[in-house]
């Protein structure tokens, strides 16, 4: 490898290896429209990352800035290494595109080559690595087809196969799934995970499906238009957005607001409109008197029989009803005009189950530490 | 709805015909064993064919054409798809401009042309029939390669290209090994635009002819004197030679269907 020493070199496996890729107040903008707005992250050796957010927040716009794409400010680093200054193809990165971008005039084994020959690697090695990533990809035997005789999803790990036989310091994924259709694409997701995880490549991946991002990340940034919101794992992600726009984007989330009546230890209770009384515990000191917004998640909610099994109990009449197999959505309104969404997990047949109907009424209960309080 | 099939099918008819008739009438009259051009031919015979080759005026106008419309192919390839790139790539001020002034050559007409260049030429003293042509010939065949490779490049995913540079490839490596091959039918019809424009062109030609002439020209000034087939042979041999590669092109790579 004639350049070997100007590329990024990959995180020393284990120790005190320093932040595998690291955005420093990174802004970006086309033609005078922000698509990145000062956006820092860290992102750890070896794990995988989701960048989660809807269209246009600038998922990708970050991808290809981490690539050396598109001109910015703020510091790149990757391994370690400012990698501002250092051209795209030295920077030593695995990228999958979200069309795949396989090369239509290579052969299958050419393709996933391609990386090793730019490097000059000698033949031998590239034959011998060529065959390993194809067969990590499980795609063995179909190495002298030419992409187009392959199906969305096997191009889809060439794609993989290509990005991951460099043995690059970051592996980038822009929303490589998303051509798939859903049984596949849950599929693909175990099967990158797993993959990910044996090779133990430091890994961003672009998603505007949440599901995804849960399923198969160690962290998740949620983006919304050009900043990260609120980086964390899955469960803080889901359990405890620090943000609304979070709560609203990971899952579905019931949002209400009242005033706080009463404080007791870390409990308070919350009156909405009507004289509806929630209790919440709140890792936050608040007042008498003041304003607080949170959010339930349906699936916290309970249809309850009697109230009182958990603090907070309400009575309201259902208004919806959507079956879903698995489980059963709920619209119910409560006295305070809010309309609740409540997911029943269908664990008995239908046939069998007392049938909600709308306009039935019944009482909600869930616990304090369901409700999430937002700034 | 049947009157209007009528009248499609009609006009396609006229359209056929008027476009195919002129060739029949080329082959055939070049058969003819008399010096007329007549259709039908009155027997057959290949003596017209034998002509060709026994004047040389032919054969060497026929291989100054030939070197001339390799040359401006190549250069106009080249430059078309300079221009090419920097028109779907890049963003600066003047690019619709530039768009606009290489489609100029066909809308200027040829007379136009080939005299402002003759003025200019002899101007600054250059008085060459390579030169000048050369010149005048990649003007005239570089709005067909630019329209035919923006469009072939417009229709070329950067991401393809992106991706070569992320695993490794320099940019400008990344563009022959991985965006060349891809546009290749692109290139081939632009070829062929451009050779058959150079090689075809007779108006503007006229104006900068000193010491060698070119094919169309030679032929012309033939049939002002002489009245046998003998240019409905060439003319025959021209429209075969292009059929087979047109046909041969089109088997190996696929040619760009040029849609606006
Ligand atoms: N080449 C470009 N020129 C101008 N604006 C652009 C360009 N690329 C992206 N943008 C804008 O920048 C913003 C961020 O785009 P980006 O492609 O990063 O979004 P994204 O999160 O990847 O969206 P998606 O989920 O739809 O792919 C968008 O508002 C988009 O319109
Ligand atoms: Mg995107």
């Amino acid at each position: 490898m004639n350049h070997g020493d100007a590329r990024v070199a990959p995180a020393a496996a284990g120790g005190f290896a320093p932040e595998a890729v690291s955005l420093d107040r990174v802004s970006v903008a086309y033609g005078g429209v922000a698509a990145l707005k000062e956006v820092s992250l860290d992102v750890r050796p070896g794990e995988m990352l989701a960048l989660l957010g809807p269209s246009g927040c600038g998922k990708t716009s970050l991808l290809r800035t981490i690539a050396g794409f598109v001109p910015h400010t703020g510091d790149v680093h990757i391994g370690g290494r400012r990698a501002t200054g250092i051209p795209s193809h030295r920077r030593n990165i695995g990228m999958v595109f979200q069309d795949y971008a396989l090369f239509p005039h290579m052969t299958i084994a050419q393709n996933v080559g391609f990386g090793l020959r730019m490097r000059k690697v000698p033949r031998r090695e590239i034959d011998t690595r060529v065959e390993e990533a194809i067969a990590l990809v499980g795609l063995r035997g179909v190495e002298h087809r030419l992409p187009r005789q392959l199906s969305g999803g096997q191009q889809q790990r060439v794609a993989v196969a290509r990005a991951i036989v460099i043995h690059p310091s970051v592996l980038l994924l822009d929303e490589p799934l998303s051509a798939l259709d859903k049984k596949l694409r849950e599929e693909m997701e175990v099967e990158l995970r797993l993959l990910q995880k044996r090779v133990g490549i430091t890994t961003i991946f672009v998603t505007h499906d949440q599901e995804e991002a849960l399923a198969i990340s160690d962290r998740i940034a949620v983006m919304h238009e050009g900043r990260v919101l609120q980086l964390g794992c899955p469960e803080e992600i889901y359990d405890a957005p620090a943000h609304p726009f979070v709560a609203g984007f990971v899952g579905k989330a019931n949002r209400l607001s009242g005033t706080v009546t009463d404080v007791t230890g870390d409990e308070v209770t919350c009156e909405l409109a009507a004289g509806v009384r929630v209790r919440l515990a709140t890792p936050r000191a608040v007042t008498r008197g003041d304003r607080l917004q949170f959010t339930v998640r349906p699936e916290k909610i309970v249809l309850a029989a009697t109230g009182g099994e958990l603090d907070n109990s309400v009575e309201g009449k259902v208004r919806t009803r959507i079956y879903l197999g698995m489980f059963t959505e709920l619209r119910v309104q409560i006295p305070s005009g809010d309309e609740l969404t409540v997911v029943v997990q269908n664990t008995r047949p239908a046939v069998i189950e007392r049938q909600v109907a709308p306009g039935d009424a019944v009482v909600l209960a869930w616990s304090p530490h369901a409700c999430r309080l937002l700034e | 709805m049947k009157t209007a099939g009528w009248f499609a099918w009609s006009v396609t008819a006229v359209v056929v015909v008027g476009l195919v008739v002129p060739l029949v009438v080329v082959v055939a009259s070049s058969f003819n064993p008399t010096n007329e051009l007549l259709v039908p031919p009155r027997g057959f015979s290949l003596t017209w064919y034998g002509n060709i080759f026994q004047r040389s005026v032919f054969l060497t106008s026929f291989r100054f054409s030939l070197l001339l419309a390799l040359g401006a192919t190549a250069c106009s390839l080249v430059m078309g798809l300079l221009c090419a790139v920097a028109v779907v790539r890049c963003r600066f001020p003047g690019r619709d401009l530039l768009g606009a002034v290489l489609m100029s050559p066909l809308i200027v007409p040829q007379v136009v042309l080939g005299m402002s260049l003759l003025i200019f030429l002899s101007t600054i003293g250059v008085v060459s029939s390579l030169a000048g042509l050369s010149l005048l010939h990649v003007i005239l065949a570089l709005p067909y390669t630019a329209r035919v490779l923006i469009a072939a490049l417009t229709r070329f995913p950067v991401s393809l290209e992106d991706a070569a540079v992320i695993h490794g490839a320099h940019r400008a490596k990344a563009f022959t090994l991985v965006t060349l091959p891809a546009i290749k039918p692109g290139l081939v019809t632009a070829a062929l635009f451009a050779f058959v424009t150079s090689f075809d062109n007779f108006t503007s030609s006229q104006f900068l002819v000193w010491d060698r002439t070119t094919l169309p020209i030679e032929i012309y000034s033939y049939i002002r004197t002489e009245n046998d087939p003998t240019v409905a042979a060439i003319s025959t041999l021209l429209i075969l030679a292009t059929v087979a590669i047109v046909v041969v092109a089109e088997r190996l790579v696929g040619l760009e269907t040029v849609t606006g």
